[in-house]
């Protein structure tokens, strides 16, 4: 049975399904099946290729890395390995506080002497984790509200949706100072705090987000047959539903990541965030406030990394959304 | 030979989607009457032709039926039991019986979900066979639709539409149903596949011993499948009888102006056609007219019309019609010879 | 009258009989990442003045691309449209440039589109939008604009024209809106008309009424009409002239009734045979096995063969080219087109 010279056609399964109905049904074709490709493979192909998704991903391991063992980052250098071991002054009694970057201290010291180059890297753990356990926690939250609002309708949409506009009434900024400061005051702040209050105020955006997918998908002609077949709502909810409305939110979720950590450095920066003796770059830029000239290490560091961080993160998402974008539907 | 006895029965089925008004109160300002009032006989082993033009209220119908809405009001017997008092685990056990093949091939399919997956999940739901069996069972399914068994693990998109409606019968095929309703199963498609897809429907239909509720605006497609026919239009059945007496003794003046404006490929007989060319637009649903709801636009309304609402009855011409005035015209009779 | 704009100095309305488009040799491909799509191969068709040919096909056919290339409206980064000429009544509409190929657009050539519901825009009325082409090419006033309008509505038997004039599209019907788009494509009074896929969204019965007033305006401008469709039957009582498309390349092409009696090609006979009829009843369906390819891979040859039961090894190597063959008004595509013919006759 000739093959008829066909190479890899993406559409010809009929075709040779016919030639073989048609001659005999000699042992098949020549050609052997072409590997499944699902959706999300399709879209992980499609990922590898864009340059920008290597270098985000590339910036985000290494920061990752870093908030997880910095140990490793700060091994080489040759001043002290601990961010808290500060010391105004060195044995011989000069001051050691305010140095320029050398090759003892890489990013030269801080107003109390500690060395900065160990405390920038340390403080990638808190951007890190803030970022995604505040990303984690809004997730959880809106979807399980966004997915009841948008699957249940009727009263639970109503009810879900109003609080929703409510929340997204009062200023965001505004609450999350008020409440950082009923919570816990100053000096008593913890990741913990920070990461629940922003986790409060991050979910509405992703629930509408997700419950709109929700409907969209809903609405589709396959969710009609899965219950045509007689799928409960659980199963239509987590087989057909999910996997086909998830999409957005993924994009959403990586690009909050990045918005999340800037957060946590602008209310840290403010003062209403973390607070000493943490160590966070929105706290060391705003010490570097006032120093810009003198001492213009001191932002200059944690600046740019808070911005390589962030940026990692919104390249990501960037990359993300042209990949899944073809295959939304 | 005995009369086949009747495997579904429809009665006075209504359904009325409310229109709404307001975000936060919502009021009821009035419905769009989707379907109001109709009577299907369905007969085991038939093929049922459920005919109309677009937003007649037909694909409601067979959604209705298999309470993917909930009806308003009516009855569906079918085996006994009015599907529209069975509480959930009892309905989720009729769906066993009465399956459904979609309009859209594209739409219609998990877009992630492999094929093997689409096909076996109703297997799934009802718990039925093992992770084994089912494997066999969705590769024998799609053999015998006419896809490549080994392909089964592949993805819908990577199926022409064709391939894909086929893939949407095997799934209505798996559990094995008496009753399979066919929304628009071809109109979707190339034309070159219509046939194909035609074919294996028939073919399936004795091996299987399925009953069809085909429901399908083409008419020549419909004539060439059923057995029996119901013309639809607006919500309501305008004329029901057997294939030959539709087509070739429609009698409602509807079904007459639909006959006579599907065309045919073939230019001398269409040159020697006389067409029935229907004014004016099709009313909303939201707003039907009183009396005949067809009245608006045909050529025989007297005041009766509009007052009073035509039975769909027998009136002397052998099969029932809803209409005041019913008059044999055989529109498909073309005075010269076809080639 | 006013400026017309019009690409040659001939008098507007056309003489019955004239040559109004001639296309020769007409290719289109789509360089994509994935591949060339080769949607249109060596397309040659004529049109005269009072004529309508249809361009029947499939979804992949190239029919809608082969009448997107004649409007100039192919998409020019990914579409490349090569073509030995392109003539609009003896002038090449490829040396034009730009701004004089954009007014042959619409007011010599005009294009009518599936769907009416996306074609029109939501936020304006009918009659702004029918009377923009008056405002815009004519420079007629707005008055007289809207006039003209509702004398175009009416002429389109859109009942109450003059009430409807500022009615906006979503509260028309789908063949209400299609005559919306005929009024508006005929509002320059073009030439040559090509509707694509007019009637495949509206109803049966609305169907009928559309193609008549395409027909009745035809007449009426001795306006050269393409209709483009994949419904046989749609056309049998309109077209003069068939010309049948496949995978990009020419299948056939022939006088109307020709084709229909009897057609040459073992595609359009395996059609044929596989459409079901309402009148000329066909006992069993013979459908055509297979499906119609991808672009990105047709197949080598006849792009057909796979799917012909009477292919040969040849069919599978060699391109057939469109030829006359004896007994027969049209001109085929295919090697064996004597042979087919006799053996079914």
């Amino acid at each position: 049975m000739s093959d008829a010279g066909h190479e890899r056609p993406l559409v010809e399964p009929e075709v040779e399904r016919a030639e073989a109905i048609a001659g005999a049904r000699a042992g098949g074709n020549v050609e052997t099946l072409e590997r499944a490709a699902s959706l999300w493979g399709d879209a992980w192909r499609e990922l590898r290729k864009r340059w920008i998704f290597w270098i985000a991903a590339g910036l985000i391991s290494l920061f990752t890395l870093m908030a997880i063992v910095p140990q490793v980052f700060v091994a080489p250098s040759p001043a002290t390995h601990d961010p808290r071991d500060c010391g105004l002054r060195a044995e011989d009694g000069t001051f050691q506080d305010r140095l320029r970057p050398s090759s003892e201290h890489w990013f030269g010291t801080d107003l109390q002497g500690c060395d900065y180059y160990a405390r920038v890297i340390y403080g990638a753990r808190v951007s890190i984790v803030i970022g995604v356990g505040v990303t984690a926690l809004a997730g959880l939250i809106g979807l399980t509200l966004g997915g009841i609002a948008g699957f249940y309708g009727g009263w639970f949409d109503q009810l879900i949706s109003r609080f929703v506009d409510v929340l997204f009434a009062i200023p965001f900024l505004v609450a999350a100072i008020l409440f950082l400061n009923v919570i816990a005051t100053a000096g008593n702040r913890n990741i913990g705090h920070v990461l629940l209050v922003l986790g409060v105020f991050g979910w509405p955006t992703l629930s509408r987000l997700f419950r709109a997918s929700v409907i969209q998908a809903k609405a589709e002609d396959y969710v009609e047959a899965a219950r045509a077949v007689g799928a409960s709502n659980r199963r239509i909810l987590v087989r057909h539903i999910f996997p086909n409305a998830i999409a957005p939110a993924i994009v959403y979720a990586t690009i909050a990541i990045g918005g999340v950590i800037a957060v946590e450095a602008t209310l840290s920066f403010l003062g209403v965030g973390l607070t000493l003796p943490a160590i966070s770059w929105g706290l060391m830029i705003n010490t570097a406030q006032t120093r810009i000239i003198t001492d213009p290490h001191l932002l200059l560091f944690p600046g740019i990394f808070l911005s390589l961080t962030v940026l990692g993160f919104l390249l990501l998402g960037d990359a993300v959304r042209d990949a899944l974008d073809p295959r939304l539907r | 030979m005995a009369e086949p006895e009747t495997l579904l029965e429809v009665k006075q089925l209504v359904k009325y989607f409310p229109l709404t008004r307001g975000v936060v109160f919502r009021r009821h300002i009035g419905d769009v009457r989707a379907v109001d009032g109709i009577n299907i006989d369905l007969k085991t082993g038939e093929t049922h032709g459920l005919v109309g033009e677009s937003g007649c209220g037909k694909s409601t119908t067979g959604k209705v039926i298999l309470r993917l809405h909930e009806p308003t009001s009516g009855e569906a017997i079918f085996k006994g039991r009015d599907l529209f008092k069975l509480n959930k685990k009892e309905m989720r056990e009729a769906r066993r019986d009465l399956q459904i093949i979609f309009q859209d091939p594209f739409a219609s399919l998990n877009p992630r979900m492999t094929v093997r997956g689409i096909v076996s999940e109703p297997w799934v739901v009802h718990g039925m066979y093992d992770k084994y069996e089912r494997r066999e069972r969705a590769e024998s399914l799609l053999d015998r639709v006419g896809l490549n068994p080994e392909h089964a693990n592949r993805y819908p998109h990577q199926f022409s539409g064709g391939q894909r409606q086929r893939i949407g019968v095997a799934r209505a095929l798996a559990l094995d149903p008496s009753v399979i309703i066919a929304d628009e199963p071809v109109s979707a498609l190339d034309v070159s596949i219509q046939a194909q897809i035609v074919n294996l429907m028939q073919e399936i239909q004795e091996e299987f011993g399925l009953t069809y509720l085909f429901i399908a605006h083409d008419l020549a497609v419909v004539r060439h499948i059923s057995d029996r026919v119901s013309v639809m239009y607006l919500g309501k059945i305008m004329e029901t009888g057997t294939r030959d007496e539709i087509y070739e003794r429609p009698v409602h003046p509807y079904t007459q102006a639909l006959l006579s404006a599907v065309p045919e490929p073939d230019p001398v007989l269409e040159r020697a056609r006389e067409r029935i060319v229907l004014e004016g637009d099709v009313p909303s649903p939201a707003d039907p007219p009183s009396g005949c709801v067809f009245r608006t636009r045909c050529w025989k309304a007297e005041s009766i019309c509009a007052e009073e609402v035509p039975e769909l009855i027998d009136r002397g011409q052998g099969h029932p019609v809803a209409c005041h005035f019913p008059e044999l015209m055989r529109i498909l009779d073309v005075p010269t010879a076809a080639s | 009258m006013s400026t017309r704009g019009s690409v040659t100095e001939l008098a507007p309305r056309p003489e019955i009989g004239e040559m109004l488009l001639e296309v020769e040799n007409l290719a289109v491909e789509f360089r994509t990442d994935a591949g060339v799509v080769k949607a249109v191969n060596r397309n040659s068709f004529n049109l005269k003045a009072g004529e309508t040919m249809a361009i029947i096909g499939e979804s992949g056919s190239g029919k809608s691309v082969t009448a997107q290339a004649i409007m100039g409206i192919v998409p020019s980064p990914p579409g490349v449209v090569t073509a030995d000429a392109i003539r609009y009544r003896g002038q090449d509409l490829e040396e034009l440039s730009e701004r004089r190929r954009r007014r042959v657009r619409g007011g010599d050539i005009a294009m009518i589109f599936q769907d009416p519901l996306t074609s029109l825009n939501p936020v304006y009325s009918v009659g702004f939008q029918i009377g923009e082409m008056f405002r815009v090419h004519r420079g007629m006033s707005r008055k007289e604009a809207k006039e003209r309008s509702i004398e175009l509505m009416e002429r389109v038997r859109i009942p109450e024209a003059r009430r409807r004039v500022g009615d906006y599209p979503h509260q028309f019907s789908g063949g209400m809106r299609q005559r919306v788009m005929v009024a508006m494509a005929l509002s320059l009074e073009p030439t040559i008309l090509i509707a694509d896929e007019p009637t495949t969204a509206l109803d049966v019965t609305v169907q009928a009424q559309i193609m008549e007033i395409l027909k009745d305006l035809q007449r009426d401008n001795n306006m050269g009409l393409i209709l483009i469709t994949h419904d046989l039957g749609v056309v049998a009582s309109v077209a003069d002239s068939v010309m049948l498309m496949y995978a990009g390349s020419v299948m056939e092409k022939a006088p109307a009734d020709d084709f229909y009696a009897n057609p040459a090609h073992p595609y359009a006979h395996g059609l044929m045979k596989s459409v079901p009829r309402l009148i000329d009843q066909l006992d069993r369906l013979d459908a055509i096995k297979g499906a119609p390819p991808s672009l990105l891979n047709v197949p080598p040859g006849c792009p057909f063969n796979p799917r012909c039961e009477y292919a040969q090894d040849r069919c599978r190597e060699e391109i057939p080219l469109l030829r006359d063959i004896p007994g027969y008004v049209g001109q085929v595509a295919c090697h064996f087109a004597e042979e087919v013919r006799n053996g079914r006759t």
